[in-house]
Parts: structure tokens; C-alpha cells; sequence
């Protein structure tokens, strides 16, 4: 009984390590290439699962990541068709192509990895990278006239001719190209600060008089406005006041029949207004009441006197 | 004999084995006990590895699984996932629900160990060394100047399965080396987002001046840096949103600082200016027409542009809503008008009343109104009544002075003596202005 529990664990180890040499997974990230007695097969396989080979040495499998990949080059000083020196670093997204024998092309290209074919691409975008900006005119890079400036059609012309080199030939797909450093040799630089102390102090004497102009202007503005706003309203109140004249006037002819009346009762209004506050009244002793204080005033009053 | 000898020396054999089963029973009791801690240990860890794929999901993350290397179709946000273990089944988690920040200094100067941490003010350069492009980050802008800034971003992920299918965990640099070495989940995607946004800023600042990048037009360049990356990784189908791009220290280079931010201070001092010219300004309008004022400004160009009934209405309707000095002489002019009418209908109403009786008897009615008048004025005790007798040759009126009015006019008298009498010191001399006169 004892020896069964042993063959037993023995047939089950026999049976992974089998399953172990005779398989192999493929990862949905990933392409495979089965190689007998390492010569690859015509086509990779792309579709994720758990496939069956023979052991080694009979079939051997490489797989490659197909995803999206990085790729930098190194950072140097190239020239420009007007000779300036610029320094550029681009980067490079890559993947390994998703044809059929894409794949396998880049294994035959670099039997001896991954590295390789990287070697090779960078070799590749960097011969390609100063060729195209030696094309080119510094302007094309950075340029206040946007009729002038290139840089992104400049990117996808490197990226363009690297894709052509190594699609067909290397099975590498080209997904995007940068320019991800742009910069100036360190002498070069030191003259541009030059440059912008000198823009900078130009600059801050004419933000002063900007200050001044415009500050002066919004208040100009301001006045002859204010001179406009009440040059209106005195419009509008001569029109006020018009109308009030017009309706005043209206009314004079309801005096016509005794004007006497209306210019009499204006004089009694007038002289109470005259009286109301603080005022010192002389009155003659002719004038009445007054002229009763005396005996003469006094006589004056008999029935036979006119009224005055 | 030899049976004999057999049997004796079975016997003697039978001695000497007696004490070594002892001992072989003891170490086959250890054999026997550490066999069965073995067993238990390899049940235990078989138990161990067949959950070994079970485990909690995150509230910020999500997970797919991998059968046998392929991904099935379920995204597993938080809560408990179970799958086969390895090789069968594989978990892939990522941080998908929260945001994840990056900073990216790759435009930004090199900073020596001292200088780690300081503001940039404390930071100083010689105006004659240039900038290191091995060590020195810098961006290149339109009109040829440099400026130095530092990038935060922040984003996320908005498709997990097209970010694992989509992305390398392995990208290089210049020597082939892994530009990030550690062995995140996350540093594919920084890594992308790193040289996205090292190009996008090259573009960007090619197409502004070093004022724009880094003082005057900082919106937009993080609005442009946003819209330009995030349509790069829709492009490339990554499952990654850059959420925000942020300008940290805008510097342009140390080296030429200084007079950087003198203009800078220039500027200020510019808009403060003008800050204070349109406040004036505000106040000016105010005053002449109110809070409304704009509206007022408006009719008033509308009807100069367009002299039409309907835009002199419309100044019209205005300024009678006007306020401040222009709506205060509009309803002046409104009250004046209300009581000049209203007076006259009041003196219509008053001759239409009296003209029957004047018609009848002028002479009656004229004396009696007098002395109606006459009794009111007299009766009046502000009003002083003098009565100048009758016959006498000379009659001599003395008034005195308004009280008021000569309390004005002894103030003014002491401040002229004042004012003489410093006028005599020249000590004082200094102190003679305008607020003696």
C-alpha cells in the first residue's frame, strides 16, 4: 500500500514536469515563436492560451512583449542646415509589429535578444535624427513667426524615416517620435542670458511708461465720459423744466379777465413771505391801524366819513 | 557441533542486537514523527498554494485575472477575488480609482545638494556660467530665451484592461538600462506620461515667448500641455487621463533673475497704476451717475451712434434712473417742476375761487384780504413791529449785527493776527501755507 502512494506522487511529478517540457503559455501581452531544432516557425503566435510543443532540444519557444515600448537615445549636439548647434534627445514608442511574420522577422534580425534589435533602432533614429535636423534651419525649431516654426512636422519626418527603415526590414512598428530634450550648447546659452537681461531691463522701463500712458488715459476717458453723463442730464433737465413752463404757461390765460386779481394776490404772498421770520415792520402813524392812536385818527371815524 | 556453534553464536548475536533495536526504534520514532510534521508542512503548503490567488481588492484599485496568460473579459473592482493559483490563473491589480501624482523635472535647473528644497530666491547663479545641457533642464522658447519649469501632473486611469494590454513594463534609455527600474504597476505609465509631457512642454514653449511660459499666458500653456498629452494617450490607447498639468516655480534662468524681476516688479507697479486709474475712474462715474453707471455709458454711445427715436428713449428711460450728481439734478429739476405746476394750479384754483366776489365787489374783497394778510403779519411774533409817531422831526433806526455773523467774522479776525504774527518770525516762515488764508 505504502508503494502505491509512492508511484503515485512519482507519476504525478513525471506528469508536471512533462506538461512543463511540452507546453508553454502565451500571454495575451506577449507573441511566441516556436523553433524546431532553432529554426523559427514561419509565423508567431499571437493569441493567448496554453499551447503544446515538443521537448527541448526538439522546440524551443521565444516570446517577445508586443506592447508599447520606450525607447531613448542618447543626448548630443547636431547642426542645423544654418549651423547653429542644437542638443537633442527624442524618444521612440515601438512595438514589435502585429503581422504574421513580423515577429519572426525581428528573431532571425537579433537570435541574440531583445537588446539587439533596440540597439539597432537607436542606431537607427539617431542617424536619421541628425540627418533630418541638419535639413533644417534653426528657426524650423523655435520661431515667433508661426509660418516658420516645423517642430512637430520635423518629429514626424524623423519618426516618418525610421519607420521606413526598420518596418519591413527589422518587423519594428513605429508608433510615435519625440523630441523629449532641446536645448543649446553651454557657450550658447550664456549669450542668450545676455540677450534676455538686456530685453528684461527694456522691458521694465517700458512697463513704467505703459503704467503712466494708460493710467492717464483711463482717467481722460473717465472725465470726457463724466463731462457726457452730465451734459445729458442738463439736457434732461432743461426738458424737465420746458415741460413745467409749458404747462405753467397753459394756465396764464385763466387770468385774463382780471390779471389785477392774480398780480394782487401775488404781492399779498409776496409781503407775508418777506415778513415771516425776523423782520422789523415801521409803520407811519397815517397808516391804519395806526391811525387811530391820535385823536385825529380817531375823529376821522363818524358816520358820514367815506371809506377809504 | 556446527549446530551447536550456529546456535551459539545466534544467541550471542540475539545479546548484541538487543541494545541497537533500541536505538534503531528511536530513530525510526524520529524518522516516523519528522515524516508526519513533513506531511503536515507540505499539506499546509499545498492548502497555501491553492489560495494563494485569493485576496482583497482595494477601494481605490481594480484587478483582472489571466487564464493560463489570457485575459478574461471581468473587471473586479474592490471586495474579495478568488482565481486558480499559479501558473493557472495570475491577478493584475492597478490604483484605477484615485489619482495618482508625478512630478516631472526635466525642465528645471540642476540643484546641488545645498540647494535641495530652497526657494528659488535663495538660489543664485553667476551671470556669465550657461547652462549645463547633461545636468541642466531648460525649455527653449519662441523668441530664443530659456525658462525652467517643473511639472505636476496628476492623472489616472480611465480603461484598465487597454492600460495592461496596451503598455511594456520595460522601456529604455541611451545605454539600454530601464529608465525605471522599480517594479511598480505604476511605472509604465510614468514613464510615458514623463516623455509625453517633455515633449508637449518643447512644442508648447516654441510657440511663446519666456514672459508667456512663465508669467503672462501660464493658463494656457496648462490647458495646451493638457489637451495635447491626453489626446497623445487616446491616440496610443493607453487607458491613461492626465487630469491636470501644473507649472511648479516658473523661473526663467537664475542667471538672468534679477533682472527678471525687476521687470516683474515694473509690471506690477504698471498694473497697479492702472488698478488705481480705473478705480478713480469708478469712483468718477459714481459719482456722476451712480452704480448704473454703465448702462447710462451705453445708452449714451448707442444714441450718438444711432440717432433714432427709439435710442433717445432709451437715454432718456436711463437717465431717469440715473443716480449720484446727474440723478440728483434730474430730480431737482423733477421736484421744481412738480411744485411750479402745482403752485400755479394752486394760484388758478385760488383766482377762480375769489373772481365771483371780485366781480361783484372788487373793492370789498381786495381790502379784506388785506387785512387778513395785515393780521397774520402782525400777529407774526418774529416780526417786530415800530410805530413812528406822528410830527416828529428826526427818526433814527440802529440795527444790530446777525449774531452769527459776527461770531464768522471774530473768527476770521483772530486767524489774520495769527497768521501776521508768524509771518514776522522767519523761523515760522516754513509754516505759512494755504491753510491760513
Amino acid at each position: 500500500m505504502k508503494n502505491i502512494g509512492t508511484i503515485a506522487a512519482a507519476v504525478f511529478l513525471g506528469l508536471v514536469l512533462l506538461l512543463y517540457m511540452c507546453t508553454f503559455q502565451v500571454r495575451f501581452t506577449e507573441v511566441a515563436i516556436v523553433k524546431t531544432f532553432g529554426k523559427p516557425a514561419s509565423e508567431a503566435i499571437a493569441e493567448p492560451g496554453l499551447r503544446f510543443k515538443w521537448p527541448p532540444p526538439i522546440q524551443t519557444v521565444t516570446t517577445y512583449d508586443k506592447r508599447i515600448r520606450i525607447l531613448e537615445d542618447r543626448t548630443e549636439e547636431t547642426r542645423t542646415v544654418d549651423h547653429k548647434n542644437l542638443v537633442v534627445t527624442t524618444f521612440t514608442l515601438w512595438r514589435i509589429g502585429d503581422k504574421p511574420g513580423d515577429a519572426v522577422n525581428f528573431l532571425t534580425n537579433f537570435p541574440s535578444g531583445e537588446e539587439d534589435g533596440e540597439k539597432q533602432l537607436r542606431t537607427t533614429v539617431v542617424t536619421q535624427k541628425h540627418a533630418i535636423i541638419g535639413k533644417h534651419a534653426f528657426p524650423e525649431f523655435v520661431s515667433l513667426d508661426p509660418m516658420k516654426r516645423k517642430l512637430r512636422s520635423i518629429e514626424d519626418e524623423i519618426g516618418g524615416a525610421v519607420a521606413t527603415e526598420v518596418r519591413e526590414r527589422y518587423g519594428i512598428e513605429i508608433l510615435g517620435f519625440g523630441i523629449k530634450k532641446l536645448g543649446l550648447p553651454q557657450s550658447v546659452t550664456t549669450d542668450i542670458f545676455a540677450k534676455m537681461k538686456t530685453k528684461e531691463e527694456g522691458a521694465a522701463a517700458g512697463y513704467a511708461a505703459e503704467g503712466e500712458a494708460q493710467a492717464q488715459d483711463i482717467l481722460a476717458e473717465a472725465k470726457a465720459t463724466e463731462a457726457r453723463i452730465m451734459a445729458a442730464a442738463r439736457d434732461k433737465v432743461a426738458k424737465i423744466e420746458n415741460e413745467a413752463e409749458k404747462v405753467v404757461s397753459s394756465m396764464y390765460k385763466e387770468f385774463d379777465e382780471h390779471p389785477e386779481l392774480r398780480i394782487f394776490l401775488d404781492k399779498l404772498r409776496a409781503l407775508e413771505v418777506a415778513l415771516s421770520n425776523r423782520a422789523t415792520l415801521i409803520l407811519d402813524s397815517n397808516a391804519a391801524p395806526w391811525d387811530i392812536v391820535t385823536p385825529e385818527g380817531r375823529s376821522a371815524v363818524r358816520p358820514d366819513a367815506a371809506v377809504e | 557441533m556446527h549446530q551447536h556453534h550456529d546456535h551459539h553464536a545466534h544467541r550471542d548475536l540475539d545479546r548484541v542486537e538487543e541494545p541497537l533495536d533500541a536505538a534503531n526504534q528511536s530513530l525510526s520514532d524520529a524518522l516516523r514523527s519528522s515524516f508526519g510534521i513533513l506531511k503536515g508542512i507540505m499539506l499546509i503548503l499545498v492548502i497555501l498554494y491553492f489560495f494563494s490567488n485569493v485576496g482583497g481588492i482595494g477601494s481605490h484599485e481594480e484587478a483582472l485575472v489571466l487564464r493560463l496568460g489570457a485575459l478574461k473579459s471581468d473587471v473586479h473592482d474592490a471586495g474579495l477575488i478568488w482565481a486558480f493559483p499559479f501558473p493557472v490563473d495570475e491577478i493584475v491589480r492597478l490604483p484605477t480609482k484615485k489619482s495618482n501624482e508625478l512630478t516631472v523635472a526635466s525642465h528645471t535647473f540642476y540643484r546641488r545638494e545645498n540647494e535641495v528644497g530652497k526657494a528659488l530666491s535663495f538660489i543664485s547663479r553667476g551671470s556669465h556660467s550657461g547652462l549645463n545641457p547633461s545636468l541642466d533642464g531648460a525649455l527653449l522658447t519662441a523668441d530664443t530665451g530659456l525658462v525652467h519649469v517643473e511639472w505636476k501632473v496628476t492623472y489616472k486611469f480611465n480603461d484598465v484592461r487597454a492600460y495592461v494590454s496596451g503598455l511594456a513594463e520595460r522601456h529604455v534609455d541611451s545605454t539600454g538600462e530601464p529608465i525605471d527600474p522599480d517594479d511598480r504597476a505604476l511605472a509604465p505609465a510614468e514613464t510615458l506620461i514623463r516623455v509625453l509631457i517633455e515633449k508637449t512642454g518643447i512644442e508648447v514653449a516654441s510657440e511663446l515667448t519666456a514672459e508667456e511660459v512663465i508669467r503672462t499666458e501660464v493658463d494656457q500653456v496648462r490647458e495646451e500641455m493638457t489637451g495635447r498629452i491626453n489626446q497623445r494617450l487616446r491616440t496610443l490607447g493607453t487607458g491613461i487621463v492626465v487630469e491636470t498639468v501644473e507649472m511648479h516655480e516658473p523661473t526663467t534662468p537664475l542667471q538672468v533673475r534679477e533682472a527678471f524681476d525687476r521687470a516683474q516688479q515694473a509690471e506690477n507697479a504698471k498694473q497697479k497704476k492702472i488698478r488705481e486709474a480705473e478705480q478713480q475712474r469708478t469712483k468718477i462715474l459714481n459719482e456722476a451717475a451712480g452704480a448704473s453707471y454703465d448702462a447710462l455709458v451705453e445708452a449714451l454711445d448707442e444714441a450718438e451712434r444711432n440717432d433714432v427715436p427709439e435710442t433717445r428713449a432709451k437715454l432718456q428711460r436711463v437717465l431717469e434712473g440715473a443716480e449720484g450728481r446727474a440723478g440728483e439734478m434730474i430730480k431737482t429739476a423733477g421736484a421744481y417742476s412738480s411744485i411750479v405746476v402745482g403752485r400755479m394750479e394752486s394760484d388758478v384754483a385760488q383766482y377762480r375761487t375769489l373772481l365771483p366776489e371780485y366781480r361783484r365787489s372788487p373793492a370789498v374783497l381786495i381790502e379784506r384780504l388785506w387785512e387778513q394778510t395785515r393780521e397774520r403779519i402782525f400777529s407774526n411774533p418774529r416780526v417786530t413791529k415800530m410805530y413812528r409817531p406822528q410830527g416828529i422831526k428826526e427818526f433814527r433806526i440802529k440795527i444790530p449785527l446777525d449774531p452769527e455773523q459776527r461770531r464768522v467774522d471774530e473768527v476770521h479776525r483772530a486767524r489774520q493776527q495769527k497768521f501776521d504774527a508768524k509771518k514776522l518770525r522767519p523761523e515760522t516762515w516754513h509754516a505759512v501755507g494755504p491753510e491760513y488764508d
